[in-house]
């Protein structure tokens, strides 16, 4: 009866939103799917029609107030119809959510606004026999008149289902219209006087059986009387008068009068429920210190009396936790079964146990309805040890805090706000009793007895009020019981008196070294209590007794995995293995497709080769040479020519966008096989800066997984020639000993291919003079060395072979002679260019042209090189200068199309 | 230099290139990798020495933080609890981050792929090689705050807040499950730093492309309006290792995060798989 969050299954929701979406995401691996998937199209929604129903404003009377209404039509009419009513304080949008989901459902559903709430007019009568019932006699009036309702006969067929204030409306208008063929009442009175202002829970035993005594619930009566109020300035709100009146007696501390008893009953099921013949699902939360499991438990036993078929079932929730959550799948089924299938109702009794500190929420399924007193003979008494004297303070103040209503102990925020107050109760207003560790695990189910005695200690017979509460201890942490306090008031003559008590019904489930404890106190924050000082002795009387019900069936509802997560787990592990194998099949057959015994063809075949970059420079464009066993061939292009781009995919690090390479007859790619008879520098040392040079080589030998005695770690280290530094740390060496160590780390193994990037960088003349005999005597083993430079000369003294780049482009190759020219071609410096020119031609000599300025150059054929010099200074002309044969450098630069050399 | 051309035979060429043995003994020589060991092998004696500072211990606290000192167990699982939070990510993000950029960087990637070990090979070694160095941090971690515990508050079991005192004996195999479950919290985290090495060239870049990926989805998980999308976001069950410290221990939130771990780890390692096995390597 109080503001209900609306009901929905977000919990359930989201549970099952992480399997589909975890099950999506393996099955595609795609996050934008995913993304798509995971917010469901809005789907097409079916009519819904708004409208007002005139209804009496009091039975007979001719004035009318409005209903204000929501009719939601399935796509499939006719249907079964559902009458929804809200939670108090609410009005008809906090059903939507319900309603439509109803809808999609099959139903029709009409959802309204009760009197006095949302824009229906009229004033609150707490479901009353003379306002709201017949009003909702009205809207079944409305059902039996829509042509999309189903009918048997002229009967509709219509269930009616309502949560609290709802749950209420819901009994009574089932009680009292026969054409109501299912109810759904969930966390909801039986009788309204019992509710609010309960009798005592404690009787002196062998006392008269007297009218008991009453505590009004001051806290929940309070917050129900500010949700009516409405915003309105009246001070009584929407509420009736006479309601309004009845609030301020009891809240003021007043008895309530026979009078307000009786306006009471006129709001209770209990004065209707002789009525019921249609099958009643009775939903009562454990986390309610409302409307307790016995409010149930009394109109479950009046409809079983009346003869209508009854199912009672206790949930994880209530006014205290998270309302009526999580009861939509219960709900929906129960309607199937009854309004579509017309099943019968079947007889099972099944109850939630709350997570404790050391297990799960439970679902228990009996084999039938058991009541609070559980089953017959198989109670636990558990003996309690404490005892100690009351005081209640003069206006019971401070009062204890036992638990906050609507914010009871089924939610964590709960649970730490209720533990932080009940610290700061006051010691002296409570007795505790509490059990030794138990020994067996025990499930509590129903309403706990226990006998106290009561001795005033000023030895006068007195009114004594106290309230009673279960709670369970596990090591340090210790939890209130769901299900609130049990008001005991009685009179107590001046020798004392026992006292029986039943505690509120609850669930609980005990594990071996639980503790079960008992607290008695003499104030709750959410009682009216007594004013009056007093002070009582409490002792225990019994042992405690703990009502069971044999389970049937257990189910864990918490805890455990999702088995679409599971399921999705299995998948993501067998997509992984999949993948990894695919990987593993996928590189081997590349490789054992790489190392084809092809017939063992040169060192190195290069054809059409051809890169460019992401940027769109063109690197290498179409270039094609072949090197032969023996030849130590040089690279030769200006910076950017392409040189190292174009080992680099001789060495497979990048890939060409066009061509191929071959070595030994075998294609070369990214971790190809062959790559093991390389040896690579490309493009500048590469080491880890703080191990020693040594240990790099050794490292980098150790990776290749070769055996150590193939190394040949000293003629590489011989190379290196690094002395004493080889032990030092690679960090502290210079470029020239960093590049010696990384040549010879390429000579490592002696490869049968040594590919050399820029090796004279950074090395000093008597280095690069070494260097040079080492590569010449490496390529007369019959191995052969490819070295890139840019030093012309260098090329020219080191090679035997010469392929030369520029902008990417090969444009020439070949022994370095031939590329440079004849080797016999003559160039004289002379003093007379034209004399000297006549004079070599007159000799007769195969070619002769002018060289720059001041020189001739001259083939001589057959003729001997004396006799071109001869002829030359026979005609009389000086000769300065004589070189025999071209060098590199002019070819090179007449080949890359320079015209003045640049050094 | 001798002349004889050395070839391969076929027994050889069966050979592993770069053995496991061999990356472990490269990645540990890194002081980068050996501080991150040590760093989190001090945290349990930190963490102990900042309990001395902050005096003794506060009496019926209803968190970790607050029952840290009541037991050997219990000091060693708050620890735990603090090391899971950012630290063990930061260290994930380090390992994996520098796994193929940490190469590129220091121009030894071209001269390991020239030898030639595959790239395929040469990712799944590091990524193994990582992930132990990473599971022997938590491991010692774990041992450490456990020693450091039990030497300083005794062998007593792990007191859940809000529950039971645990046996000792069921203590450890909670805090084993705890640390076992936090590497399952990082198998996204690994993921991406091995996509990001693979792409980015610097191992910092990498590094912090994680943590910066780690502190976003953080901060979008904080963003209740999101509602069941944040179950898309990595570190949205970041916290599913706590599971072990209470009791009872909610099994289904860790079956979460390890779908949502794996989910990510196909996802980020078959992208840096595919791009690691065509990239042009020029570094």
């Amino acid at each position: 009866m109080t503001v209900e969050p609306p009901p929905h299954l977000r919990r359930g929701r989201s549970r099952v939103a992480h399997g589909v979406l975890a099950a999506t995401l393996v099955v595609l691996a795609v996050l934008a799917t995913v993304l798509g998937a995971a917010t469901p199209a809005a789907a097409a929604q079916p009519p819904v029609r708004s409208f007002f129903v005139p209804v009496a404003d009091s039975p007979g009377s001719a004035s009318r107030i409005r209903l204000d209404v929501d009719l939601y039509t399935p796509a499939a009419t006719p249907a079964p119809a559902v009458l929804l009513a809200h939670g108090f304080g609410q009005d008809k949008t906090a059903l939507a959510p319900e309603a439509r989901r109803l809808q999609r459902e099959g139903f029709v559903v009409l959802a309204y606004s009760a009197r006095g709430f949302g824009r229906s007019g009229g004033r609150i009568g707490l479901d009353s026999l003379d306002g709201e019932v017949p009003d909702a006699r009205a809207l079944v009036d409305v059902l039996a008149r829509t042509p999309s309702v189903r009918r048997v006969g002229l009967d509709p067929v219509v269930g009616v289902v309502g949560g609290s204030y709802g749950g209420a409306l819901a009994l009574m208008l089932g009680a009292t219209d026969r054409r109501i063929d299912t109810v759904v009442a969930a966390i909801t009175w039986n009788d309204l006087a019992q509710a609010l202002i309960p009798a005592s829970a404690g009787r002196v035993v062998g006392a008269s059986a007297a009218a008991p005594l009453r505590d009004v619930k001051s806290g929940w009566a309070s917050r129900l009387f500010a949700d009516g109020l409405g915003g309105s300035a009246d001070p009584c709100g929407r509420f009736t008068p006479a309601f309004c009146s009845v609030y301020q007696r009891l809240i003021t501390g007043g008895a309530p009068t026979p009078a307000d008893l009786a306006l009471l009953a006129r709001s209770s099921p209990s004065t209707v429920l002789s009525g019921m013949r249609a099958p009643t699902l009775l939903l009562q939360g454990l986390q309610d210190s409302l409307f307790g499991l016995d409010q149930a438990d009394a109109n479950a036993r009046q409809i079983a009396a009346a003869g209508a078929p009854v199912q009672v079932r206790w949930f994880d929730g209530g006014h205290d936790g998270s309302g009526i959550a999580g009861t939509d799948a219960v709900v929906d089924a129960w309607l199937a079964a009854r309004l579509t299938g017309r099943q019968r109702v079947p007889s099972t009794f099944s109850y939630d146990v709350p997570a404790s500190a050391t297990s799960f929420p439970e679902r228990v399924t009996a084999s039938g309805y058991r009541g609070l007193t559980g089953d017959v003979g198989k109670a636990l008494s558990v003996p309690l040890n404490g005892g100690g004297t009351l005081v209640n303070p003069p206006g019971g103040l401070p009062s204890s805090f036992t638990s906050l209503p609507g914010l009871g102990g089924g939610t964590a925020i709960g649970r730490a706000a209720g533990g932080l107050l009940a610290r700061a109760n006051p010691p002296a207003e409570a007795v505790r009793f509490e059990s030794a560790p138990l020994q067996q695990p025990a499930v509590l189910a129903g309403a706990a007895t226990v006998r106290i005695r009561l001795t005033p200690v000023g030895g006068t017979a007195t009114d004594a009020m106290v309230y009673a509460q279960l709670s369970a201890r596990t090591g340090d942490a210790e939890r209130a019981l769901p299900g609130g306090v049990a008001p005991v008031r009685v009179h107590l003559p001046a020798s004392g008196a026992v006292v029986a008590v039943t505690l509120p019904g609850t669930a609980w489930s005990f594990a071996p070294g639980d503790r079960v404890a008992l607290t008695v106190r003499t104030s709750d924050a959410q009682f009216g209590g007594s004013a009056a000082p007093a002070a009582d002795r409490v002792a225990l009387n019994s042992p405690l007794v703990l009502p069971e019900i044999a389970p049937a069936a257990t189910a864990r509802t918490a805890g455990l995995p999702d088995p679409a997560v599971v399921i999705g787990i299995g998948a993501a592990l067998a997509v992984a293995v999949v993948l990894l194998v695919l990987a593993a099949v996928l590189g081997r057959r590349r490789r054992s497709v790489a190392a084809l015994p092809g017939p063992d063809g040169p060192p190195l075949a290069i054809r059409g080769l051809t890169k460019r970059f992401r940027s769109g420079f063109l690197a290498v464009d179409d270039v094609s040479f072949t090197v032969e066993r023996g030849q130590v061939l040089g690279l030769l292009g200006e910076n950017g020519a392409g040189k190292t781009t174009t080992l680099r995919m001789v060495a497979g690090l990048i890939r060409p966008d066009r061509g191929a390479v071959e070595a030994f007859g075998a294609p070369v790619g990214p971790g190809s096989p062959v790559l093991t008879r390389f040896g690579c520098f490309i493009e500048g040392p590469g080491f880890l800066p703080h191990l020693s040079g040594r240990r790099n080589l050794d490292l980098y030998w150790a990776a290749t997984g070769r055996p150590r005695r193939e190394a040949h770690l000293d003629e590489a280290l011989a190379v290196a020639d690094l002395g004493g530094a080889i032990d030092k740390r690679v960090r502290g060496y210079s470029q020239g000993m960093r590049q010696r160590l990384a040549i010879a780390q390429a000579m490592l193994g002696l490869p049968d291919l040594l590919v050399l990037d820029e090796p004279t960088n950074g090395l000093d003349p008597p280095q690069i003079t070494a260097l040079r005999g080492v590569l010449r005597r490496y390529a007369e083993g019959g191995r052969t060395v490819i070295v890139s430079s840019h030093l012309l000369a260098e090329v020219e003294r080191t090679c035997t072979h010469v392929v030369v780049m520029s902008h990417g482009r090969l444009v020439a190759a070949g022994p370095v002679g031939e590329v440079a020219g004849e080797a016999s071609e003559l160039v004289l410096d002379v003093t007379d260019q034209a004399g000297a020119l006549r004079a070599v031609r007159d000799l007769g000599v195969a070619r002769a042209e002018p060289h720059g300025g001041t020189g001739i150059r001259v083939d001589p054929g057959a003729l001997g090189v004396e006799d071109v010099i001869a002829a030359v200074v026979h005609a009389g002309i000086g000769i300065r200068d004589v070189q025999r044969g071209r060098h590199l450098e002019e070819a090179f630069l007449e080949l890359i199309g320079a015209t003045e050399p640049s050094a | 230099m001798s002349a004889a051309a050395t070839r391969p035979d076929a027994r050889e060429r069966r050979r592993r290139v770069l053995p496991f043995r061999v990356e472990l003994a490269r990645q540990l020589s890194q002081w980068r990798v050996r501080i991150v060991l040590l760093v989190l092998a001090v945290l349990p004696i930190v963490v102990r020495v900042a309990l001395l500072i902050g005096g003794p211990p506060s009496s019926g606290g209803t968190d970790l933080a607050a029952l840290a000192q009541a037991s050997g167990a219990t000091f060693a699982g708050f620890v735990l609890v603090l090391a899971g939070g950012f630290l063990v990510t930061l260290v994930a993000a380090l390992l994996f981050g520098d796994l193929i950029a940490g190469e590129a960087s220091r121009s030894t990637l071209k001269y390991l792929l020239t030898i030639p070990v595959p790239r395929m090979r040469l990712l799944a070694v590091k990524v193994l090689v990582a992930t132990v160095i990473l599971a022997v941090g938590i491991v010692a971690l774990t041992a450490i705050a456990l020693l450091v515990g039990v030497l300083s508050y005794g062998a007593g079991g792990l007191q859940v807040p809000g529950g039971p005192r645990l046996g000792f004996g069921d203590s450890v195999g909670r805090l084993a499950l705890t640390a076992a479950a936090s590497v399952v919290g990082l198998l996204w985290a690994a993921a991406l730093g091995t996509l990001l090495t693979v792409v980015a060239d610097s191992p910092l870049a990498a590094a912090g492309g994680v943590v910066l990926a780690s502190i976003l989805s953080r901060i979008l998980d904080q963003i209740p309006d999101l509602g069941d999308l944040r179950v898309l976001l990595p570190t949205h069950y970041s916290s599913a290792f706590r599971r072990f410290l209470t009791a009872p221990v909610d099994l289904a939130p860790v079956a979460d995060a390890l779908l949502s771990g794996l989910i990510w780890a196909i996802l980020f390692g078959t992208v840096a798989a595919w791009w690691f096995g065509r990239k042009d390597v020029s570094g």
